[in-house]
């Protein structure tokens, strides 16, 4: 049978909203809880939106993100459920690579909150600085500067650990 | 880069104005910036591309199916439709309640003037219906300043009603609009409804004759046709007090009603016009009509000629303040076909006088009125045991 509109934007747009809502709350569960709410909630709307379609859905996203904070608070950021252990023995580079990952999600995850979505935004999920100066309120060249400070933190880290 | 020589040169550069030298120097600068910018470009692309390949940012566990969300999406529709609509519903009925009070309080009667206009809707019934007398009266309020003011009204002889009306007057913005028959139209009487006086002669023989035969203790309503206009005194003093020798002064008013022509025509009972109240009665400033009250009462009772021509021009100066309110009663220019000023005049110069009445009284002492040479014709209404 034919997927509708609704099934094809979905299957499109989820992994972007995923990836943005999996940095901000370093959780799968509450990251693919808050992307349902954010497809339930978007699409509940009966309206055109102004902006694309993927801008739309990180604003939802986002605003949903605000309000969870404020409800919930900080959310504890818990490394076996981020990275579920998959055993696959005798391959170490995977492991490597396994570590590697572990500590760059866990320095993005340690970063201000402003400085994490500017960069889930714009670096992970491809919007424009103008774009997401929409979606948090703020100047493009905040945006440029929450970036540019946000990778500088991340390349420091990096360099630190090697 | 940010030098300002090395700006400098750039601009010269650009314009062309720089030796060969000079010039070499400068690209050879604008490569290395071209490298490092070519560098930072790469870096940048590759670490978004390392990013947004991460692990922790692809979920391990495929999405949702979406016909679950479209399902979570459609009930979320449902809800918040129905509580727009529960909740356009309540504020609609909140406008519809504000408005209604705001346009009542601009236009509606309010308390005092909606007790002056009841009073006057009683007596103009009074007026009109000289063979009844009003039971009861009534208003209330409706929204968007709508309202309505009812009277009822019988023909009581005796202890028995023997007829009872209704009248309801829909009034919106404080005036009277449209009237409600519950029973039957009230009508209003002109001179014709009396007959021609030549055919009604001997009519008051026969009707002695009904009281003759009619059981002692029985009481009698009937309609006595004067042989000439009559002054209140002289009524009084010919009909009122044989018929009720030991009536305490105030219930003559409640078995006798007097009527008079106004303008040749139109035929009125004459209520007193001191049971009607022109202003609100605890109004202060009506203090000074109130005391007065009493003492005008007694003399209507009384009879008092110019009491009762003052309370006829009263009445009439009632009528004519509310035309509106006759046009609803009656037809739209009522009043044109009327000339109350005419009337009025007429009053004020030679005084009131009625040409009949209607009397309720023991039927054997209705007998007495056999002899009285005024009695020019006389119908007897009905005759009741008590």
């Amino acid at each position: 049978m034919k997927e509708d509109v609704f099934e094809q934007l979905y299957r499109q747009y989820h992994p972007y909203v995923y990836r943005y809502l999996m940095g901000l709350t370093g959780q799968h569960h509450s990251a693919e809880d808050l992307t349902q709410e954010t497809f339930v909630r978007a699409f509940s709307v009966l309206q055109n939106p102004r902006d694309p379609i993927k801008a739309w859905l990180l604003t939802v996203a986002h605003n949903l993100y605000v309000d969870h904070l404020k409800k919930w608070g900080r959310i504890d950021v818990r490394d076996n459920e981020t990275f579920p252990e998959h055993h696959i023995p005798g391959v170490e580079a995977d492991v490597l690579e396994r570590d590697r990952k572990k500590r760059l999600f866990r320095r993005i995850q340690e970063l201000p909150d402003s400085q994490k979505q500017a960069l889930l935004l714009c670096s992970v999920n491809g919007l424009s600085h103008q774009e997401a100066a929409t979606i948090l309120g703020i100047t493009i060249s905040a945006v440029t500067n929450l970036i540019y400070r946000a990778r500088k933190t991340l390349k420091d880290g990096r360099d630190f650990d090697e | 880069m940010s030098d300002p020589k090395f700006q400098e040169k750039l601009s010269l550069y650009r314009e062309g104005r720089l030796n060969p030298d000079e010039a070499k120097e400068i690209e050879e600068e604008i490569k290395k910036v071209s490298a490092i910018l070519d560098y930072v470009q790469e870096e940048e692309i590759q670490f978004t591309k390392d990013l947004s390949m991460e692990e922790p940012y692809i979920s391990p566990l495929p999405p949702v199916d979406p016909k679950k969300i479209k399902r979570q999406i459609n009930l979320r529709i449902v809800a918040t439709t129905a509580l727009t609509a529960v909740f356009v519903w309540m504020a609609l009925i909140a406008l519809y309640f504000l408005g209604s009070k705001i346009v009542t309080s601009l236009f509606a009667m309010d308390g005092p003037d909606a007790y002056v206009e009841r009073s006057a809707l009683t007596q103009i019934v009074e007026l009109f219906q000289p063979d009844y007398h009003v039971r009861s009266s009534h208003n209330s309020s409706s929204t968007y300043a709508r309202g309505t003011f009812g009277v009822g009204y019988e023909r009581r002889i005796g202890h028995n009603a023997m007829d009872e009306r209704e009248l309801t007057i829909e009034y919106r913005f404080g005036k009277p609009k449209q009237l409600w028959e519950t029973s039957y139209r009230m009508d209003y009487l002109t001179l014709d409804a009396f007959g021609d006086p030549s055919d009604m002669e001997g009519y008051a023989e026969e009707s002695f004759a009904i009281l003759e035969r009619a059981p002692s203790g029985t009481t009698s309503k009937v309609f006595i046709l004067f042989q000439n206009p009559l002054t209140p005194e002289e009524m009084k003093a010919q009909f009122l007090d044989p018929l009720y020798p030991d009536l305490q002064e105030g219930l003559v008013d409640s078995l006798a009603t007097p009527l008079v022509v106004v303008d040749s025509k139109l035929v009125l009972a004459h209520a007193n016009y001191y049971d009607y109240t022109d202003q609100y009665p605890f109004d202060p400033s009506f203090q000074e009509q109130n005391e007065k009250l009493p003492g005008l009462h007694q003399a209507f009772d009384a009879y008092d000629n110019q009491t009762h021509t003052d309370s006829m021009i009263g009445n009439l100066h009632l009528l004519k303040d509310r035309e509106a309110l006759l046009e609803v009663l009656f037809y739209k220019d009522f009043l044109k076909a009327v000339d109350l000023d005419a009337a009025i005049a007429s009053l004020e110069k030679e005084g009131v006088r009625y040409f009949g009445a209607y009397f309720e009284a023991d039927t054997k002492s209705i007998l007495s009125l056999q002899s009285n040479p005024n009695v020019y014709s006389m119908m007897v209404e009905q005759i009741v045991l008590w």
